[in-house]
């Protein structure tokens, strides 16, 4: 089992106590996409110099309002444990054992731009289709993925992006 | 003779006196003379010659003493002289040699580092040859693929944006 696995199981434990792991879910996707769309936040949140009670207070800050209490102890509790990098990984295990609690998969989608419902109910049904069981989608923005999809089931990877047809003619160039 | 002739004349003023016993007691007093002369000086007078005689060949063994010493020497001054000639003529042939030796490996050892110094400039220049043709590639491509990116994304509106999603889930959902 990975770390991130470990703190995932950790933070179902909190949510499972709470009575709302959804809610956790997605208050931890939330902060993840937050923190990795700003450098500031990374900064603050990674330094090590800075000591975990001022880390956990900017994480206190930032979810004042937005969270459930259980998700800002259970987040505060990973960037006090210096592991605000692996928060998009926890993310992504958090999101994988509660599907598979539900005889799901999950899969992380990444998009330049918002999905319609029709498409995410489109792309669920393909995704379904070939892993062969019910499939959560969750859909994050990057702009990095330039236009197109990349999707994450588990270890699986499907990349349709136009990055990685930029980064196929960058290395046929080069 | 001379004296009983000139006796026998008798006195004529000049040579012989007027007095005869004069005459003889001269004579005598002479030969008293002479004779403590030739007695108590000629041993004198010889033993100074032969002293001399003696101090002289003295002098002249210690002379032939001297030169032959003196050769000796001359002779053994030659021979170091000579043996010093060989010496000083067997070191400068050593050190032609030895200056011949160490100009030949010093020519050697230039030769080597000369061709080995030049061997490794022609793989620098190769090196950076390669080096720099495979920078200005990347940078070139570096530089077209951000450019295409440009474009892309300066033609990538919502319609197309949603045509590569659904595409996307076509092929998905086809595969």
């Amino acid at each position: 089992m990975s770390r991130a696995e470990q703190y995932a199981q950790a933070v179902i434990a909190i949510g499972n106590a709470e009575g709302d792991a959804g809610r956790l879910e997605a208050d931890l996707h939330s902060f993840a996409n937050a923190v990795a769309g700003s450098p500031e936040l990374q900064n603050s949140l990674g330094d090590s110099s800075i000591p975990a009670s001022k880390r956990q207070q900017v994480v206190e800050d930032v979810l004042e309002g937005k969270a459930s209490r259980a998700s800002t102890a259970a987040i505060s509790m990973i960037v006090g444990a210096g592991r605000s990098g692996d928060l998009p990984e926890i993310a992504r295990a958090v999101s994988s054992r509660l599907a598979g609690a539900r005889g799901a998969a999950h899969a992380e989608v990444r998009s330049a731009v918002a999905l319609s419902e029709d498409q995410k109910q489109r792309l669920a049904a393909a995704l379904s289709k070939q892993a062969g069981r019910p499939v959560d989608v969750r859909v994050t923005i990057d702009p990095a993925v330039v236009g197109g999809l990349v999707t994450q089931i588990d270890d699986t990877v499907i990349d349709g992006s136009v990055r990685r047809r930029l980064n196929q003619m960058r290395e046929t160039l080069a | 003779m001379l004296l009983s002739i000139l006796a026998a004349e008798g006195p004529n003023g000049r040579f012989i006196p007027s007095d005869v016993k004069e005459f003889w007691w001269s004579t005598a007093a002479f030969l008293v003379v002479l004779s403590l002369i030739l007695w108590k000086l000629l041993p004198v007078i010889k033993k100074g010659m032969t002293d001399r005689s003696d101090r002289i060949r003295a002098e002249l063994v210690e002379a032939e003493r001297s030169r032959v010493e003196a050769e000796s020497k001359l002779s053994s001054l030659r021979t170091k002289l000579s043996d010093a000639d060989s010496e000083s003529e067997r070191i400068i042939s050593a050190a032609h040699e030895q200056a011949a030796a160490m100009k030949a490996d010093l020519i050697a050892r230039a030769d080597a580092e000369a061709t080995d110094a030049e061997s490794k400039a022609q793989a620098e220049i190769s090196t950076s040859q390669g080096q720099v043709t495979a920078d200005i590639q990347a940078a070139v491509a570096s530089q077209a693929a951000e450019a295409a990116e440009s474009v892309v994304r300066a033609n990538l509106d919502p319609t197309t944006h949603n045509d590569l999603i659904d595409r996307y889930i076509q092929e998905v959902s086809s595969s």
